[in-house]
Parts: structure tokens; C-alpha cells; sequence
């Protein structure tokens, strides 16, 4: 490998753990029927705000992170840390009783005789639908090029100084040739 | 002995077209041009969509750079040794001509493909940001089947040129006219012709899937279809070089 290579790789890492967007990012969503998902680099750092505009009603959603979900109350505000984000409408299953009518076949000696029931039913509902405007605002404030800036730090100024002495060797076999 | 000739060839090859400073101009500027990844996920809200945009060529200067890169050397290299005769120097070599064009394909092609997957995993890797790998092999075969079209068309005609003009043209209207193609059929909702068409373009529907629609198995059809392509235009590439006169 050549010394200018090493270098110029040195180089390279060094202004890449160096430099970092500081560029404010504000993404805005509307939570509708899907789930709003995404992955936060270990890289990144800001906060997540959920809220609703309606004063009157009280709106929860589900929110996962990190491996766990929990029911939020909103407005919920919070800083964005690494890892998964799901933020969906809380659904609430519930199970009602209902009536239904069903047909009873019974054999008898004398022939089949089909009788109506009333029986009881029960059905799993679930409530899956926002019904007011949700909202899901990230602001980035800050993402490095790099994670573990430190690390690729000390191995850019490693790889200028090997390029360096590498030079140095080379040029002292040059001129002895 | 004969190992040892073959290597000096190949190092007389490769030092021909990666002489001071190229590598050390091309390598770093790979490496810290893909920060446009970081930038477009961080833009695009976290989603696919934005690791997706950073991928598409002419937009990633990552591929820009190893696409030119292999261009140049086929075309302004190896074409410009075809064009003025000088290619008769490397064959009076005691080497096979099947050993000259592999080590000719592994410089011209290879390389640039190497150094460009080298530092985007390393820069992946760094960042964090995770990259499908069907992403990767999609670029993959479109590099390998855009630079395996330009030595078909350079061994053709052997003119650095007439080779620049019909590369663009081709290499340019596929892409683009493929694109809207692909385009269009997303947009009518029929996706059944984009198993036959989405090599032309399978960035359009890395888009489209970004969106939310499943198009897997058709990219996947269109990376196979590309690969397909390479392949039989590097048979043909090798064949046209076994029996030309120089």
C-alpha cells in the first residue's frame, strides 16, 4: 500500500469524525391508519413530539421503542433516542355479547325437525380508528457522520502518522538505492 | 517463472491506469462522499426512501465516481491501446490472451467496483445507517452490466469516440427511458410487465417500495435480468478478444 494512500484515507476519516450536520430538521406526520415506523441512527440526536390540536377530547396512541409499547397520553414529548419508533392509534379490543339466531337440527324417530335458537355471542371488537388529527413531529437537531466519533478519530490521525513514517522509509530506501 | 510474468503483467497493467494520484484522489472521495447517505436518511424522516435516493446513480457520488472511473479506463485506456495499435506491445508478452483479458477486465471493471463496495460498507458500517442488501446487489449488477455493455461496444468499434458517444446514448436512453417505462407501468397499477422490465431500471421501483408497495420479486427479476445481460456481454467481450487482430 502506498504512504499517500494511507494518508489521504487519514485524512478522510479524520474530517468524517470531525464534521456532523448541524442542520435543523423538522419532519412533520399525520398519523392515519398505518403505523408510522423508523429507524434513529445512534448517530442522531433530537426530540419527538405527539400531539393533537382538539381541546375537548383526551386521544392516546401506542407507542413502541426499544423493544417495548406503551399506551401514551397526548401531548407527549420526548428526546429521540436511537433505536425503533412505531407510533399507531391505540386500539382497544373489547368483547361484546350479541344475540344470534341459529338453526338446531334434532333427529327424532319420527324424522328430523329443525327448531330456531336464541343464543349468546361473543365478538372481540376493536377500535383501531384516530378519530381526531394526530400528530407526529421529529426534530433533528444534530447528526454525526459517524458513530463512535472518538474511535474513528484516533484511527485517521493512526493512519496519517503510519502514511508519515511509511513516507519517511520509503524515501530513505530511495535514496540509499 | 511463468506466475512471475504474469504478475509483472498485471502490475504493469494496473499501474498504467491507477498511477499517483488516482487512488488516493478517488478512494477518500468515495469514502466521504457517502455522508450523502447520512444527509438524505436523516432528510427523508429515517425511512428507506432516504437510503434509497442515496443510491441512485448520478445522485450517489460514491457510483458516479466508480462508474467514470470504470469508464475511463475502458474507454480511454483499453480503447485508446485498440485505437493506435499499441495493445500488439502487451501481446508479444508470453501470456495467453485469456490471462490478458482478465487481467485487463480485473483493472478496468473490477477495481472500481471493489473500491466502491470497499468504502460504502465501511461507510455503512461507521454510520450505521442500514442498507438493504438487495440494494447493494442491485448496483451491483447495473454497474457490472453498463461497464460490460462499454467493452462490447469498445472491442466493436475501437474507436475511444465513437465508443464515448454510443455508451452515453445507450447507457443513458436505457436508463432513462426504462425509468419512465417502469414509471408508467407503477402508475397504471399493472406490475405483472415489470418482471420484464424492471432491469431496465430497478431504482424506480426501489423508489415505489419505499412508498409502502411490496416489489421484491420484481426487483429481484431485474437484478437476475441484468446479471443475465452481463453475463452474455462479457462471453461476447472475451470471444471478440480471443480472435481479433490487432
Amino acid at each position: 500500500m502506498r504512504s499517500t494512500l494511507l494518508v489521504s484515507l487519514g485524512i478522510a476519516l479524520l474530517s468524517l469524525a470531525l464534521v456532523s450536520i448541524n442542520t435543523h430538521v423538522s419532519l412533520n406526520y399525520s398519523l392515519g391508519s398505518k403505523p408510522l415506523t423508523f429507524l434513529v441512527p445512534n448517530t442522531a440526536s433530537g426530540e419527538i413530539e405527539i400531539y393533537q390540536n382538539s381541546t375537548n377530547v383526551t386521544v392516546y396512541v401506542q407507542l413502541g421503542h426499544g423493544g417495548a409499547s406503551e399506551v401514551v397520553k397526548l401531548p407527549y414529548l420526548s428526546a429521540l433516542s436511537p433505536g425503533n419508533w412505531s407510533v399507531e392509534g391505540y386500539r382497544e379490543v373489547y368483547i361484546t355479547v350479541v344475540k344470534k339466531v341459529v338453526n338446531l337440527t334434532q333427529e327424532l324417530k319420527c324424522g328430523n325437525v329443525t327448531t330456531q335458537r336464541v343464543v349468546n355471542q361473543t365478538l372481540e371488537e376493536v377500535s383501531g380508528k384516530v378519530t381526531v388529527p394526530v400528530y407526529v413531529k421529529v426534530d433533528v437537531t444534530k447528526v454525526s457522520l459517524v458513530d463512535h466519533g472518538k474511535e474513528v478519530e484516533v484511527a485517521g490521525i493512526s493512519l496519517i502518522g503510519l502514511g508519515a513514517v511509511w513516507w519517511v522509509v520509503e524515501r530513505g530506501r530511495r535514496e540509499e538505492g | 517463472m511463468r506466475s512471475s510474468r504474469s504478475f509483472q503483467v498485471l502490475s504493469m497493467v494496473y499501474r498504467e491506469r491507477y498511477r499517483e494520484p488516482t487512488l488516493e484522489l478517488v478512494v477518500p472521495t468515495m469514502l466521504v462522499s457517502n455522508v450523502f447517505l447520512v444527509a438524505f436518511y436523516e432528510r427523508f424522516g429515517f425511512q428507506l426512501l432516504g437510503v434509497v435516493l442515496a443510491f441512485v446513480p448520478l445522485i450517489s457520488v460514491s457510483e458516479t465516481l466508480a462508474f467514470s472511473l470504470g469508464l475511463r479506463n475502458l474507454i480511454f485506456v483499453t480503447g485508446e491501446h485498440l485505437y493506435d495499435g499499441s495493445m500488439i506491445s502487451f501481446l508479444t508478452y508470453p501470456l495467453r490472451r485469456e490471462t490478458l483479458f482478465f487481467f485487463i477486465y480485473i483493472s478496468d471493471v473490477v477495481l472500481p467496483l471493489l473500491m466502491w463496495v470497499f468504502t460504502t460498507l465501511t461507510y455503512s458500517m461507521l454510520s450505521g445507517v442500514e442498507v438493504p442488501s438487495l440494494l447493494y446487489l442491485t448496483f451491483v449488477a447495473g454497474y457490472l452490466f453498463s461497464e460490460n455493455l462499454v467493452l462490447l461496444i469498445i472491442l466493436l468499434f475501437r474507436s475511444p469516440g465513437v465508443s464515448t458517444l454510443l455508451s452515453l446514448f445507450l447507457l443513458g436512453g436505457i436508463f432513462v427511458f426504462g425509468g419512465a417505462l417502469n414509471y408508467y407501468q407503477l402508475v397504471q397499477g399493472d406490475v405483472t410487465p415489470l418482471y420484464l422490465t424492471s432491469f431496465l431500471n430497478p431504482f424506480v421501483l426501489w423508489i415505489a417500495q419505499s412508498f409502502g408497495k411490496d416489489l421484491t420479486s420484481e426487483i429481484v427479476s431485474g437484478v437476475v435480468g441484468e446479471l443475465a445481460l452481463t453475463s452474455l456481454t462479457f462471453l461476447i467481450s472475451f470471444l471478440r478478444f480471443r480472435v481479433m487482430e490487432v
